[in-house]
């Protein structure tokens, strides 16, 4: 098999190709399927990199996405209980109170599940006690905050208030059109983005560190 | 018409607490007039955004859905609800708008939608009520009034499916055909809701805005290609029939999506509203003589003197001022006093000039 040619097929967003490919890795019960999930997630890294390019639009990160969760659903039978299934950073992920937007939330959470995260998805208009909540049933380190609308900038600082005020140690990055470097300073966020591909970098240090 | 420096002695200031931007001159026709000259480039000064109205009649059930009524008709019925289809719209006061709560959709599989999408029976809106109950205010308004649908073909997309589902429905090869049906249906339903506008409101409008968001702030959603193939036909279809009943057609598209322009002219619209973070000036060199956009930022700092204002306008009118290209002066902006008389006076005389 040329998982080569399966990244690059990812990353092309040729889905009869990837889907063809992945089935073929299955033919003998999926022995190479790690190595097809790392191809996927390889494929993925190039749609996050041509995004960043201007080469690629909202649309293509969606359809990514789609792709990649077909991708997975394919492999699965074969990955349980190999390496690829193995722990993974888990981290929480939200659109912050009083906003109800969830596209870039969830092109982020495709993204950072294609490079390996657990994600708590809490959804949106989430309060920042049901973050501070989940992070400390499930110690997690890690936490996303999205927004869209320059309200969104207020919860988000409640939220950061929240976590910082009930001592956990968590690592926080705020995305979306209204953050900017001097809201991130300004709320005591650690990381700010606004485009998937840093937000997904930013995470992946993050967990290096944390392992 | 010659220009009389009355038009300026006698003009009314703008009041920026009532949020009124424009300075109102004394001239000779009003600011409606004028723009529907800047069709045949004959317009006697530039026209500004603002001389653009929406017209929201209550009786679409988009219009309160969407929280956004305006009409002559005293409305005071509640605001976010059910739109046209029946989609449930949250209205969020914060944001002053509405939207459809993400997570539970209407139609999760886009090949179903002529089972699950039920079309509303625009017959059954009170359009003689709404003629009657708005007449005055649109025959006697001083601005172009356009009718408002607020939610077009792609937008209309995302409040049946949500916008990830909606977008993969758009671009997946297996299901475009689907999708394609579908805004075909939704342009036949706007056909519909035209000619009852034609019916009902006679000529006492002038044009259609429709609303259809085609990207974020740093881009497009979608390629051309997308667009060209999805969604410029069905617009096609529309505004050939809008145009075909003597109206105009505005398109409010919000994102930074210039490289879309060349979508929107194929598309046939006449106007486009888009946000300030677009490269105007570029577009306008581009396409100004094929597409009435807002033109540039004044640059014109807040805190200028009136001496700069005048200095800004008149390079302002150089750059933008061409009548056979009509602009829009942008008001995102909020150009000052000083800037608006001047850059009023300096076309006024250029263009009552060449009609000599």
């Amino acid at each position: 098999m040329d998982f080569e040619k399966l990244a690059q097929a990812m990353g092309d967003l040729d889905e009869d190709t990837v889907v063809e490919m992945l089935e073929a890795v299955m033919e003998d019960g999926g022995s190479e399927a790690d190595k097809a999930m790392e191809a996927c997630q390889k494929g993925m890294e190039l749609v996050g990199n041509l995004f960043e390019e201007g080469e690629y639009f909202v649309g293509d990160l969606i359809y990514a996405g789609e792709l990649m969760t077909q991708a997975v659903e394919i492999l699965t039978p074969a990955l349980v209980g190999s390496d690829s299934s193995g722990p993974k950073t888990k981290m929480i992920l939200c659109t912050v109170k009083d906003d109800l937007h969830d596209i870039g939330k969830n092109i982020v959470r495709a993204m950072l599940e294609a490079a390996g995260f657990d994600v708590v998805d809490l959804g949106i208009d989430v309060e920042p006690e049901k973050v501070v909540e989940v992070a400390k049933e499930q110690n997690i380190k890690i936490v996303a905050l999205s927004g869209v609308l320059t309200l969104a900038l207020d919860s988000m600082k409640d939220t950061v208030d929240a976590i910082r005020k009930a001592g956990l140690d968590c690592k926080i990055i705020i995305g979306g059109a209204p953050v900017s470097e001097e809201a991130c300073a300004a709320m005591g966020a650690d990381e700010w983005a606004h485009s998937p591909q840093k937000t997904i970098n930013v995470c992946k240090a993050w967990a290096a560190e944390l392992a | 018409m010659k220009f009389d420096k009355k038009e300026i002695e006698n003009a009314k200031m703008p009041d920026f607490s009532a949020r009124r931007m424009a300075v109102e001159f004394d001239s000779p026709i009003t600011p409606r007039e004028n723009l529907k000259l800047a069709f045949q480039k004959k317009q006697l000064w530039m026209p500004s955004a603002s001389d653009k109205g929406w017209f929201c009649p209550h009786i679409i059930p988009d219009n309160p859905a969407r929280a956004f009524v305006i009409q002559g008709a005293k409305y005071d019925g509640p605001v976010g609800g059910n739109d046209m289809f029946g989609i449930y719209w949250e209205y969020v006061p914060s944001a002053r708008g509405s939207i459809v709560r993400p997570g539970n959709p209407t139609l999760t599989d886009i090949t179903k939608w002529k089972e699950v999408i039920k079309f509303p029976d625009v017959d059954s809106w009170d359009w003689e009520g709404s003629a009657r109950d708005n007449k005055d205010f649109l025959v006697n308004s001083t601005r172009y009034q356009n009718v408002c649908i607020f939610t077009g073909w792609f937008e209309r997309l995302i409040s049946f499916m949500d916008f990830g589902p909606a977008a993969f429905a758009l671009m997946n090869r297996k299901t475009k055909d689907y999708v394609k049906e579908l805004m075909d249906a939704l342009s036949d339903l706007w056909i519909d809701v035209v000619d009852h506008c034609a019916k009902y409101y006679g000529h006492d409008f002038d044009g259609f805005t429709f609303h259809d968001d085609w990207g974020a702030q740093d881009g497009p959603f979608f390629h051309e290609r997308v667009v060209r193939e999805m969604l410029v036909p069905y617009m096609r279809k529309v505004t050939d029939h809008v145009h075909e009943l003597g109206y105009t057609c505005d398109l409010h598209s919000c994102g930074s999506i210039d490289r879309l322009v060349p979508c929107i002219i194929e598309a046939g619209w006449d106007f486009w509203d888009g946000m300030a973070i677009n490269d105007y000036h570029t577009l306008y060199e581009q396409y100004g003589d094929k597409l009435i956009m807002s033109a540039p930022g004044t640059e014109c700092p807040k805190d200028a003197s009136p001496e700069e204002q005048k200095a800004y306008a008149a390079k302002y009118a150089e750059e933008y001022g061409d009548r056979l290209r009509p602009a829009l002066v942008s008001n995102y902006d909020k150009p000052g006093v000083d800037f608006q008389i001047e850059l009023y006076r300096i076309l006024r005389e250029k263009y009552s000039e060449e009609d000599d």
